[in-house]
């Protein structure tokens, strides 16, 4: 068995892994050793923050002329369906603004995408949160087939977007917390265009969280996003 | 400043009214005018660090492009317990910026450029404030503090993606003094963001 790096060898290699300055053979020991030990990875991630932040001193520049143009058509080729767009827009904007209960089903949505999104921004802005995060929902075989947004504030919120192409069907939506059993939360029916859903949720729940799965019937994981640990 | 100023009925107000966070949320959903703002909220910072790293405005702005495209793809799974939305997206352009760089055969290090590093930012845009904070500017200061041997091993690595062997043989150096040299850098500068941190991103 190969000996792994020790933590004393590990901390002193931290700022370069940090860096990535390190060689292949430095980084492959650090990292077998670094999978097992929680408070090394601690000291790491630590520091690679300070590179992220280093980062930020490059000096700014304009770009040529246009940039923005280009960067945009190149977006706009690529976006999804108009009706997939708008339903995920009037899904985020009425998600925010939900002020009790939940509310299911797929969204007919009959606004104009102007309309959604100003109304999306306003309240964002108007938001007076701690926390929005992101996490992609993806099939077993590691596809992502839609996300789920989660918003701690007064009140914390969670909701589901299916995207078109997930397997169509009824599917439970369970909250896995990091210690204790999992919650069934609501049942969602996912269409041929994909599906939306979103409650309001009780602060601090969010903060739990280790996963938010999609499940079948029968109890199989149909889908699942992993929530990054907080601790 | 023309770029700074969001066109649209919307008036800038709001606009700058929300998050990186929030912003980076509308992209992952979609939201065109998430993914405008978003551009021009980034853009000067990331066109200027691929410009730093390549010296060269072709290939600057094939890499800024990218670097958004990869953005609007990857921003359902950003984390914001791991850092800004800034560093996040930087940290894709200086590793497209360094591909770029590699492939294209080293570019000779040129020690002149580095101060340039440490130069208050001439033209500060209206969200220099918003997204830099009072981290960016401890940071500078901890680096312009630092001696110039350990500088310039921590910016060919944070910068230009040296690893420390690298620096060693291009420089002539041994190479337990580069690794030296790169950990008391590191060692500082995170002292210089230890202070009001509580690790927390507020929206």
């Amino acid at each position: 068995m190969t000996d792994g790096a020790t933590c004393e060898e590990v901390r002193e290699l931290a700022p370069e892994l940090a860096l990535g300055a390190t060689s292949g053979e430095e980084r492959a020991r650090a990292l077998a050793h670094l999978s097992r030990c929680a408070e090394c990875r601690r000291v790491v991630d630590d520091l690679a923050r300070v590179t992220d932040e280093v980062l930020l001193l490059a000096p700014q520049r304009e770009p040529p002329p246009g940039f923005e143009g280009r960067v945009l058509s190149r977006w706009r080729a690529q976006r999804p369906a108009r009706g997939r767009r708008r339903a995920i827009a009037a899904a985020v904007a009425a998600a925010l603004v939900a002020a009790g209960g939940a509310w299911g089903g797929t969204l007919a949505a009959t606004k104009l995408d102007r309309q959604i999104g100003g109304y999306y921004r306003e309240i964002l802005g108007r938001v007076n949160g701690k926390y929005f995060s992101a996490a992609p929902l993806r099939t077993e075989g590691d596809r992502q087939v839609g996300s789920v947004f989660m918003y701690e504030g007064k009140p914390s919120w969670i909701f589901v977007v299916v995207r078109k192409g997930a397997v169509p069907g009824m599917r439970e939506v369970v909250l896995v917390p990091r210690r204790g059993a999992a919650v069934h939360l609501a049942t969602m029916h996912i269409g041929r265009e994909g599906a939306t859903w979103g409650t309001q949720i009780s602060s601090g729940v969010l903060g739990t969280l280790a996963a938010v799965r999609l499940v079948d019937r029968g109890g199989g994981t149909m889908l699942e996003a992993v929530v990054r640990d907080r601790s | 400043m023309a770029s700074a100023i969001p066109h649209g009925e919307e008036g800038v107000s709001t606009v700058w009214a929300v998050s990186d966070e929030a912003l980076l949320a509308g992209l992952a959903s979609g939201d065109p005018d998430a993914v405008a703002a978003f551009v021009r909220r980034f853009q000067r910072r990331v066109y200027g660090l691929a410009f730093a790293i390549l010296g060269d405005t072709s290939a600057a702005e094939d890499v800024a492009q990218e670097t958004f495209a990869r953005a609007w793809r990857h921003a359902p799974a950003f984390d914001p317990r791991r850092g800004s939305v800034a560093a996040w997206v930087l940290a894709i352009a200086r590793n497209l910026a360094i591909d770029t760089a590699r492939m294209r055969g080293a570019r000779p290090t040129d020690p002149a450029e580095l101060p340039e590093l440490l130069t208050p930012d001439p033209e500060p845009g209206p969200d220099e404030r918003a997204i830099a904070g009072d981290d960016v500017g401890r940071l500078r200061e901890a680096l312009a503090a630092l001696p110039a041997d350990q500088r310039r091993a921590l910016v060919l690595a944070a910068f230009y993606g040296r690893t420390a062997r690298e620096i060693s043989e291009a420089d002539g150096i041994p190479l337990g003094t580069v690794k030296t040299r790169i950990r008391a850098a590191m060692l500082k500068l995170r002292s210089a963001l230890e202070v009001e941190d509580d690790g927390r991103r507020d929206v």
